[in-house]
């Protein structure tokens, strides 16, 4: 009688060899892929120049030009590069809430042009391109239309980033 | 009246290991990992004296020629040092040797890449970056690809 009920008693073991096993491999894998530095990369082309006239009907490109100085962001726009704001380089999310402005006006356009002083440094500039890249803020997109032209909430800014030079 | 005592041959029963413990600690490593896991097939091996800037990009690399610089201007390609990034509009040592690359590259039947890899020291100012890219355009690698930090 009593024997039966520690028969009961006793829980099933599971066996987990297997199970370990397999695990053990997956950590073998991963370690052997691991890389503790996350690097990702930041497209940018050479820029290139090509003679296209302008068809009539055809809306004047934006030609976004952000020139950075050593205390300030000038953004450009137009062919004739008209100054549309200065941005203090302290305050780069100013300088993202216009970018947002710009998108919301030329939807279609993706490309920024950047033309940093010479002494300027390389991390700086990648703070830069961060802000022109994408959406800073939580919660808040621009509208991007897709092949079809249908709307969508984007948090694409200008993400083809060209460098030039300043005379 | 003699006590006679019988030395009951018991069945050893076999030892039974906690494993509790050993099975939390492979759970952590193996989220840790997972967490770390990095999908891309581009390996950086830096140099000496180069850090690199953080960035908010989410891009991952792809394999290309890693040019490397360091704070001391000098440029690095596979571990070796090619040149320097000091002075000069056009970096001939540089060029010579992208030329060759690109070449190499192209005799295998495959076309010839155009994807650079740059991994420049964070503080470096542009005029060093115009060179280096001026250079790698002029012999062809006009697609650059800035590596940066991921930063959440």
């Amino acid at each position: 009688m009593i024997s039966q009920r520690k028969k009961l008693n006793k829980m099933p073991k599971l066996n987990l060899i297997p199970i370990l096993d397999a695990i053990f491999i997956f950590i073998f894998f991963l370690l052997m892929s691991a890389q503790f530095l996350e690097i990702y990369e930041i497209g940018s082309d050479a820029p290139i120049t090509t003679t296209a006239s302008q068809k009539p009907n055809e809306k004047e490109p934006l030609n976004l030009t952000l020139e950075i100085r050593s205390g300030s962001v000038v953004v450009k726009t137009g062919l004739d590069g008209n100054v549309y704001k200065r941005v203090n380089t302290r305050n780069l999310a100013a300088l993202n809430e216009v970018l947002i402005e710009l998108k919301n006006k030329h939807p279609e356009e993706n490309s920024a042009i950047l033309k940093p002083s010479k002494g300027y440094e390389y991390h700086k500039i990648v703070k830069i391109i961060d802000h022109t890249r994408e959406v800073l803020k939580p919660n808040v997109y621009v509208t991007a239309y897709d092949e079809k032209k249908r709307k969508y909430p984007s948090k694409t800014l200008f993400d083809k980033i060209i460098f030039e030079t300043q005379n | 009246m003699r006590k006679t005592f019988k030395r009951g041959r018991t069945k050893a029963e076999p030892m039974e290991l906690d494993i509790t413990s050993l099975l939390d600690i492979l759970v952590i490593l193996l989220v840790f990992l997972l967490k770390s896991y990095n999908a891309t097939n581009l390996k950086l091996d830096l140099v000496e004296a180069l850090s690199i800037p953080d960035s908010k990009a989410r891009t991952l690399g792809a394999h290309a020629i890693m040019l490397q610089v360091d704070k001391r201007s000098d440029i690095w390609i596979e571990q070796k040092k090619v040149g320097s990034a000091k002075s000069g509009e056009k970096i001939d040592s540089l060029y010579d040797f992208l030329k060759q690359k690109r070449e190499i590259a192209s005799v295998d039947g495959v076309s010839k890449p155009k994807s650079i890899n740059l991994v420049l020291h964070k503080t470096l100012p542009y005029a060093t970056m115009q060179r280096i890219m001026h250079t790698s355009a002029l012999a062809g690698f006009t697609d650059f690809k800035f590596i940066v930090q991921g930063n959440y």
